[in-house]
């Protein structure tokens, strides 16, 4: 019986300590999650702004024989995929990084970008691919938007010279705090079909009002009928705009899969906390129970002695 | 003098946001100004010192790294890594 009391009370002592963690871990996420989302939506409204720009320039005629639009010529095209692929800083965050990685998995890709400790480490192990030379091992917590400059130009200049052809990024859309998903994204060449709406509902209604007053040049003229002048002419904004647009998109998924991993591990360490409680609860009562068995045991071991020598 | 909606936006969230009279920055052409219900276009801009004018006449300053200068019909983006606001 008191082997049995001492294992309990081991117990209860391993599942209160496992308590303090999960309670900590859920109150440090909590405490992030405010500063994360703030910072994710900072970065949407540069990271909208500059796709809408790109997808203009995607649809419009000049830029449509431009590799980053239409992809590498036969021959020059190596046909090697890069794959960007974020995951968290930290585990205990429920589904959070097998999601990313199990996504990863599912690309063939032959070199890797890994942002976040774990996915460099998964990397590091080989896991998917080999590490990309312009892979520098970053953290998701303190990725800045230079850090995303720099990437972004050095993906571009490889993309250019034509060591990659295709640039994926696997990174997780925070769409509540209890939803996330994870995604995959074709970053270059530019999906002409992905484009924004709104750009091109705003082109239309700007030429309708043009023709009014004077007829829009032809030239400029996006495939899809919407209008939009560039200046001086569409591949020099285009030769600007997609390292831009490539930065601003490893940047923009960084902050959501960041605020999604900190959403993922406050849920995650929630549920922990309260199984744990409930786990404790139960085992109290049996310890308790065990216990006071004993004691009575005793007790009656007692008086049955004390009845005897009577 | 007529207004439109002047935002300045880097990666880290918007510099400024809101209503303004004139915007001038210097493209690769040279320098332009830009005033409500100018045409769609997009530009690039250099690195420069660019100015912009609030509606009680205010001027404002902030220097550019480069980046993009986006025009839509009554909304004025400037996109860029790297921004300051001088004063």
């Amino acid at each position: 019986m008191s082997a049995n009391i001492k294992r309990l009370k081991a117990r209860i002592k391993s599942v209160d300590s496992t308590l303090h963690l999960t309670k900590a871990m859920q109150l440090v996420a909590s405490g992030k999650i405010r500063k994360a989302t703030e910072q994710l939506h900072a970065s949407r409204s540069y990271t909208d702004a500059v796709k809408s720009v790109v997808s203009a320039l995607a649809r419009s005629k000049e830029c449509a024989y431009s590799p980053f639009i239409a992809g590498h010529k036969a021959g020059k095209n190596t046909g090697k995929t890069l794959l960007i692929v974020i995951a968290g800083d930290r585990g205990l965050a429920g589904g959070y990084n097998s999601n990313a990685f199990r996504l990863a998995d599912s690309v063939n890709a032959d070199e890797l970008v890994p942002i976040g400790r774990r996915s460099v480490d998964r990397a590091i192990g080989g896991a998917h691919g080999r590490m990309s030379p312009v892979s520098e091992g970053y953290a998701t917590e303190r990725f800045t938007p230079e850090d995303s400059k720099r990437l972004a130009s050095a993906i571009c200049e490889r993309y250019l010279s034509g060591e990659i052809g295709r640039v994926m990024i696997v990174s997780t859309r925070y769409v509540s705090v209890l939803t996330q998903n994870a995604v995959l994204t074709q970053l270059l060449p530019v999906d002409k079909n992905a484009s924004i709406e709104m750009f091109s509902n705003r082109g239309k209604d700007q030429k309708r009002s043009n023709k009014e007053d004077a007829a829009p040049k032809a030239e400029h003229e996006l495939e899809d009928g919407g209008y939009m002048e560039f200046e001086p002419d569409p591949n020099s904004v285009l030769s600007v705009a997609i390292p831009e647009y490539v930065s601003s998109m490893i940047y923009g998924a960084v902050r959501e899969s960041f605020a999604s991993e900190v959403a993922a591990r406050r849920f995650a360490m929630d549920s922990a906390t309260k199984n744990g409680i409930v786990m404790k609860d139960n085992l109290s009562l049996e310890y308790n129970r065990a216990r006071q068995g004993a004691i009575t045991q005793e007790i009656v071991e007692i008086v049955a002695g004390a009845g005897d020598k009577q | 003098m007529k207004e439109f909606d002047l935002k300045i936006s880097t990666p880290a969230g918007d510099t400024f946001s809101g209503k303004a009279v004139q915007l001038t920055v210097r493209g690769t052409e040279g320098s332009l100004g830009i005033l409500a219900g100018h045409i769609p276009f997009v530009t690039v801009i250099k690195p420069s010192e660019c100015h912009f004018t609030l509606p009680d006449n205010t001027q404002k300053t902030f220097a550019t790294g480069g980046g993009l200068l986006l025009v839509e019909s009554d909304a004025v983006t400037v996109l860029s890594s790297e921004i300051k606001l001088t004063d």
